[in-house]
Parts: C-alpha cells; sequence; structure tokens
C-alpha cells in the first residue's frame, strides 16, 4: 500500500524547500514521523510523495542569538524537556516536553512537526504562544516570519503552505519571576491533553502582580494567550478570592470562544482548576 | 515500485536490504531482516511493542520508515544476548516472571537497555516513566519494574562482565 509513495531525502534546507515546490499538493514532510505515518496507515494522506527532513542539519539544535532563544524546528520533544538552555530561560517551553507521549515518540517527535500539524491538544503551541514566539518559514519564495499564534487556522488546520518548511523558532527570554506549564490528561502519563495551561507572572516587591501572560491548549480551535485574563490580573495582588475570580474569567473568556460544548461541563472547573492551582504558590 | 538499499549497523553488524522506503521500520526489520523479536501491536506508536534502538535512542518502529534505518545503527532484542548468554535484563525478567504472554516483552526490554545505558542507576519512578510508553496487559507492570530495579543492580556490579552493555 505504500509502493507509490515517493521518498526524498533532502540534505539541506534549499534542497527540500525546492522538493516541496515540484511536488506541491502531492507531498508531505516528514521528520519524526509520528502524526505523518498514522495518516499514511491510515488512509489520510492521499499524496504520493514524502519528504523526509530528518537529515538536515541547520534545523536542529537550540543556540543563544542576539538575545533570543533560537529553537530548531528540527528539536525533538526529549531534546526541549532536557535542554539546559530552555530549562532556564524558556522553562515554560521545556516544562511542555516532560509529559508529552512516551518516551519513544518523544525521541523522535520534534517541536516543528507538533506546530505544523496544528493539532489542538499540542503542548508546545502552548508554551511557544505564551512566550509570543515567532516561526521562520522558507519556501521558494523566500523566508518570511509567522508569529506561532497565527500558525493555526483552526483544529489540524496550519496556516503553513504545502510548500513551506518551518526552519526555526525564535523566541525572547522574558524576565518574569514564575514560569510555569501544566497539563490535565486522562492518566499520568501517554494522555492527550484535556487541558494545558502556560503562565508566565511577574510581581512588584509588594507582590502587585505587573506581568502576566496566560496561554491555554487543548480547549478551543486554536492555541493561544488569554488576554482578558491577563488584564484581569493586572495589578491585582495574590490572594485566593482574586484567583478564583480570575480562574472564572478564563473559563468565560473560553467560552466566548467555543460556545456551550458537550465538554464543557467537564472543561470549565478543570481549566478553572488547572489555574487555580498554577497561581497558588503565589500566595 | 522503486526499492532502495538500506545499510545499517545491526546489533553490532553491518547490514544490507531492500526496502520500500515508506514502509515501516518494523515490517523491514521483521520480513526482510528476519528480526522477529520486533512485534507490531497498535502501528500508531501507542503500545510500544515495536520499540528498537535507533543510535542510542528508544523508538517506536512502527512510526518509522525503512529508509530512516539507513545509515543508523540499529538494536534489537535478537542482539541482547551474546555468546549463548542472556543480557542480564534477560535474566532479570525471567526470574521475576515479567513475562506471560510475550508480546510486549522485546519492546519493554528495548525500552530498559536505553534508559540503563543513559541512567544506570534509575529509581523506580524514572523506571516507570522510561516504561510509560510499553502497555502490558498481562504482567501489570510490578514484575517489570522489579526486574528492570534488579537487572540494573547486576549491570552496576559487573563493571568489565560481558553482556553489560
Amino acid at each position: 500500500m505504500r509502493e507509490h509513495i515517493r521518498y526524498y531525502r533532502p540534505q539541506s534546507v534549499a534542497e527540500a524547500v525546492a522538493l516541496l515546490r515540484e511536488h506541491s499538493g502531492k507531498s508531505a514532510i516528514i521528520n519524526g514521523g509520528t502524526d505523518v505515518l498514522i495518516d499514511v496507515r491510515s488512509g489520510k494522506f492521499t499524496g504520493d510523495c514524502l519528504v523526509d527532513i530528518s537529515r538536515i542539519q541547520e534545523i536542529k539544535g537550540v543556540r543563544e542569538h542576539d538575545g533570543a532563544i533560537i529553537v530548531g524546528a528540527g528539536v525533538t520533544i526529549e531534546e526541549l524537556a532536557t535542554s539546559r538552555i530552555l530549562q532556564e530561560k524558556l522553562p515554560a517551553l521545556a516544562l511542555t516536553g516532560i509529559n508529552f507521549a512516551g518516551r519513544q515518540i518523544r525521541n523522535v517527535a520534534t517541536i516543528g512537526g507538533n506546530v505544523a500539524h496544528a493539532s489542538p491538544s499540542g503542548d508546545t503551541q502552548t508554551g511557544l504562544t505564551v512566550y509570543d514566539a515567532v516561526g521562520l518559514v522558507a519556501s521558494s519564495e523566500g523566508e518570511r516570519t509567522i508569529p506561532v499564534c497565527e500558525m493555526f487556522k483552526g483544529a489540524n488546520k496550519s496556516a503553513l503552505n504545502d510548500t513551506d518548511l518551518l526552519l526555526h523558532f525564535i523566541i525572547r527570554p522574558c524576565a518574569a519571576k514564575y514560569q510555569h506549564f501544566e497539563k490535565i490528561g486522562r492518566r499520568k502519563d501517554l494522555a492527550i491533553s484535556r487541558a494545558s495551561l502556560a503562565v508566565l507572572i511577574d510581581q512588584d516587591s509588594d507582590g502587585t502582580i505587573n506581568f502576566a501572560r496566560v496561554s491555554l491548549g487543548a480547549c478551543k480551535p486554536s492555541t493561544g494567550r488569554m488576554p482578558r485574563t491577563e488584564d484581569f490580573l493586572l495589578g491585582k495582588n495574590p490572594r485566593l478570592s482574586v484567583f478564583r475570580e480570575a480562574a472564572k474569567s478564563m473559563s468565560a473568556e473560553m467560552i466566548a470562544i467555543t460556545g456551550r460544548r458537550k465538554s464543557l461541563a467537564y472543561k470549565e472547573p478543570a481549566i478553572e482548576g488547572l489555574l487555580l492551582r498554577m497561581l497558588i504558590p503565589l500566595l | 515500485m522503486v526499492k532502495m538499499k538500506i545499510s545499517f549497523i545491526l546489533n553490532g553488524r553491518p547490514a544490507e536490504g531492500e526496502a520500500v522506503p515508506a514502509q515501516t521500520a518494523v515490517s523491514f526489520l521483521r520480513d526482510s531482516m528476519d528480526q522477529r523479536s520486533v512485534k507490531e501491536g497498535c502501528g500508531i506508536g501507542e503500545c510500544g511493542a515495536c520499540t528498537i534502538i535507533v543510535n542510542g535512542l528508544a523508538v517506536t518502529s512502527c512510526l518509522m520508515t525503512a529508509a530512516q534505518l539507513d545509515g543508523a545503527t540499529v538494536e534489537t532484542t535478537e542482539g541482547l544476548a551474546k555468546s549463548g548468554n542472556l543480557h542480564p535484563l534477560q535474566e532479570s525478567f525471567i526470574q521475576h516472571n515479567a513475562i506471560q504472554c510475550g508480546y510486549c516483552t522485546p519492546g519493554a526490554l528495548m525500552s530498559a537497555k536505553a534508559l540503563l545505558a543513559e541512567n544506570p542507576e534509575p529509581t523506580r519512578r524514572e523506571i516507570r516513566k522510561a516504561l510509560a510508553g510499553n502497555l502490558c496487559r498481562c504482567t501489570g507492570y510490578q514484575q517489570i519494574v522489579d526486574a528492570v530495579e534488579d537487572a540494573a543492580k547486576a549491570m552496576r556490579g559487573k563493571t568489565d562482565g560481558e553482556g553489560c552493555r
């Protein structure tokens, strides 16, 4: 059943981009394969060509450049979780790699694939959007940057064209003292997120919150920041009653996007509890 | 149909075979390279029965193409026993009855081997985490965790012995 699929293994970004242009509309990019090969197996992939970018060195590695952190699209989830640079400078992103699938998947699945596949439950997207990460994309037209929050058109619908190759993410570290990520799944491990949340909070010396970013994943068609919840937290002093209100504010903000879906009976208290749990250390 | 030559190191020895490039690594290893320890369970990367070690890392071979093995160093359960002696992990799995139907066992052994190579002294929690991607419906996992813990001890005590790596 896979005999008709042609296979290319470009060694450089230039070579990959040329192949994607040549096979536009019929190709899929494969790196770790943990999403693509499931689509090939199920028949959802209807093209006739795979472009394997797993050997392209240019898209690998995490490095610092000009005050920003550059995370290659080919960085695996395990590398994301264990990178010293990320643990230190972008902890909420590094944490997204800890409870991501099983070790065998983490060893090959990549951050670029997680974003390009645009799963509404992709954990790395929550970590990327909370830091306002920007993606660098190459195509035969040249290179361009796209904010990660604009890369999702909806569930499993990426804003990337089939001739685009995601090269890396550019992320400015944030000075906020509290940076955290947590997810809720059906099990402790090996579970797709029912909800994931990243928060960055900074406070004045008297405790007043002077910086707040909150990104919510797996609860709406596309992962991204929750501006109303962030605004609510700004200028507040940490108190349990305030945090309860912030949690209510976030579920209301989610409902404003999704409407009242069947899963709401679960998701509403779940995300409220999740935000509360993540803010309680600030008390 | 265009086949591709796959050259790789299989259990320490150079190996070569022909594959449909997009076929799964598990089907290539089983059908062309006679590695029958590699089992396909779910076929979608959830059960871990097809776990092999590629370039030192445990991976699910059902979510890998045969072409991705080209140039790689690959380990399967067939390569565990040396000169007729079982690997300490295999010995320990037998001693602890960490096996019933056996279908998941080669995958669990491979995950455990990759773990012990990077962390020779894992805690029980670390063992559970490393094997979370290997589902077993028979043992209830306790025996597997016990087996890996004991094998780690045995391997630490045998620093220069054969079959330790």
